[in-house]
């Protein structure tokens, strides 16, 4: 392969493909978190009821491959734009286990500390806000980003329903010059990049919190 | 010492009737009936398990009970008066409870803040106060790991003393403490009390009630079974039980 189509090759991965990757995975990043933690506080919170129908909803997105829930979200529900349909799969999927470790981080916590909350006259959000939530985020931060980076994957997986990122970009310039070989190298390492930065600044969050509220990381 | 006969010109501040909880079949209180009066130090103490702890916390609400009324300043609390009632009383607990992301500072400032919506200025000028009035104005930047219990203690009283509160509950506040840091805690506790802040304090420190409080009730079985001034109290001329319980706790 000449020097040439290597350099159309990056400029297609950066400029189409990453942009779009980028797109995608903020999105549904900043969605999945809000629903994650909204459903984690929900769960948390034991109404029999609400708690029985959300186990049985967490339990059957969690029960299905990603690439089976973006077909069916595409195909039997009335969501017809690619955009859409990949950001609310990846939103579902996602917010499913955010909001098992945040529950999980919840359940964790002493009562004395809901107590604490309470006895200077907070109400329940109150006491999530300002006392519980800042609590579980740092505890829960390694597996908050774990899952951060299963979503930045999980986007390269929307090409099948047709949407134009790194992984699909890559395919059409391996389609016009051959060698899959190199370009679906330089598209790992694209990923590497992404979710090996997130890593590292995860890591340096985790440390900070940590050392905030235990003293040692 | 003021008499039962002039109590009653004085401001009453809580006044508990006929409460009963129970945990299950496990009847925990059995018709408490208890009475504070404004600028009082009253301490309950009495066995593990009678009850005591569990009284404490249905006066702000956070045990539910079955039966009785607790009024607060006139107040009957109910489901709906409990969070405003909980910014006037104030309590301290066995294991501190601070919360461990904000600083020390922070923990003291948070609910003055953003419940009561204060001024960021005057409750920092007040908690700024308040830190040095219990001898930790260097410690007001640091994280609750980095301090003692007995600090930790310390800060969390000026949590509730923050708030401005007309009464403070204290859940034994020094049982979790090494020996050495409870008397700083008591220290704290007893100039509270000299400064008329009206105190009901769940404790083993007897050496504490005898010196401080204005009444001693002690809690057996899941009620009240004497409440007197100290003096009268370790006098031992009380209830069989009481005699029982303070002829235990001198020989130790």
């Amino acid at each position: 392969m000449e020097l040439s189509k290597h350099l159309i090759t990056w400029r297609l991965l950066i400029v189409q493909g990453l942009p779009q990757t980028l797109k995608l995975a903020l999105v549904s990043l900043a969605l999945s978190f809000v629903v994650g933690v909204l459903l984690g506080v929900i769960r948390s919170r034991k109404w029999i009821i609400i708690n029985q129908i959300l186990g049985v909803y967490l339990g059957v997105i969690r029960g299905i491959p990603f690439l089976l829930l973006l077909l069916l979200i595409y195909f039997t529900t009335p969501i017809r734009d690619i955009f859409i349909a990949s950001v609310v799969t990846l939103t579902v999927f996602n917010s499913s286990y955010i909001s098992e470790i945040i529950a999980g981080g919840i359940d964790g916590l002493s009562q004395g500390q809901f107590k604490a909350g309470k006895s200077l006259g907070m109400n329940g959000i109150e006491v999530m806000c300002y006392v519980i939530l800042p609590q579980v985020l740092n505890l829960t931060m390694p597996a908050l980003l774990g899952q951060m980076v299963i979503l930045i994957k999980g986007t390269a997986t929307c090409s099948a329903i047709g949407y134009v990122e790194i992984t699909r970009t890559g395919t059409v310039a391996m389609e016009a010059f051959g060698n899959p070989q190199i370009i679906y190298i330089y598209v790992m390492i694209l990923y590497f990049v992404m979710c090996h930065a997130l890593t590292v600044i995860g890591r340096k969050l985790e440390i900070k919190g940590k050392l905030k509220m235990i003293g040692k990381a | 010492m003021a008499s039962q006969a002039n109590n009653d010109k004085r401001e009453l501040i809580l006044e508990i009737n006929d409460l009963h909880k129970s945990f299950g079949d496990f009847e925990v209180l059995k018709g408490v009936n208890f009475k504070v009066y404004k600028g009082e130090t009253h301490v309950i103490c009495g066995p593990s398990g009678s009850g005591k702890s569990t009284a404490l916390f249905c006066i702000n609400g956070l045990e539910k009970y079955q039966k009785g009324e607790i009024i607060f300043k006139n107040e009957v609390i109910t489901r709906h008066n409990v969070r405003k009632i909980r910014t006037k009383v104030g309590i301290v607990f066995q294991h501190f409870e601070l919360f461990p992301h904000l600083t020390a500072l922070d923990n003291v400032m948070i609910a003055p803040r953003k419940i009561l919506k204060q001024d960021y200025k005057v409750v920092k000028k007040r908690a700024e106060e308040l830190f040095k009035k219990v001898g930790l104005a260097d410690r007001m930047n640091h994280y609750p790991y980095q301090l003692s219990g007995g600090q930790k203690q310390r800060v969390a009283i000026i949590r509730c003393l923050a708030m401005e509160p007309d009464l403070i509950l204290f859940d034994e506040p020094t049982s979790a403490l090494d020996p050495e840091m409870i008397k700083e805690v008591l220290e704290v506790m007893k100039n509270l009390a000299l400064d008329g802040m009206t105190m009901i304090v769940v404790t083993h420190e007897l050496g504490f009630a005898k010196e401080v409080a204005n009444y001693i009730s002690f809690f057996e079985g899941g009620n009240i079974v004497e409440t007197r001034p100290p003096d009268e109290f370790f006098k031992g001329d009380g209830s069989e039980r009481t005699k029982l319980f303070l002829k235990n706790i001198i020989n130790v």
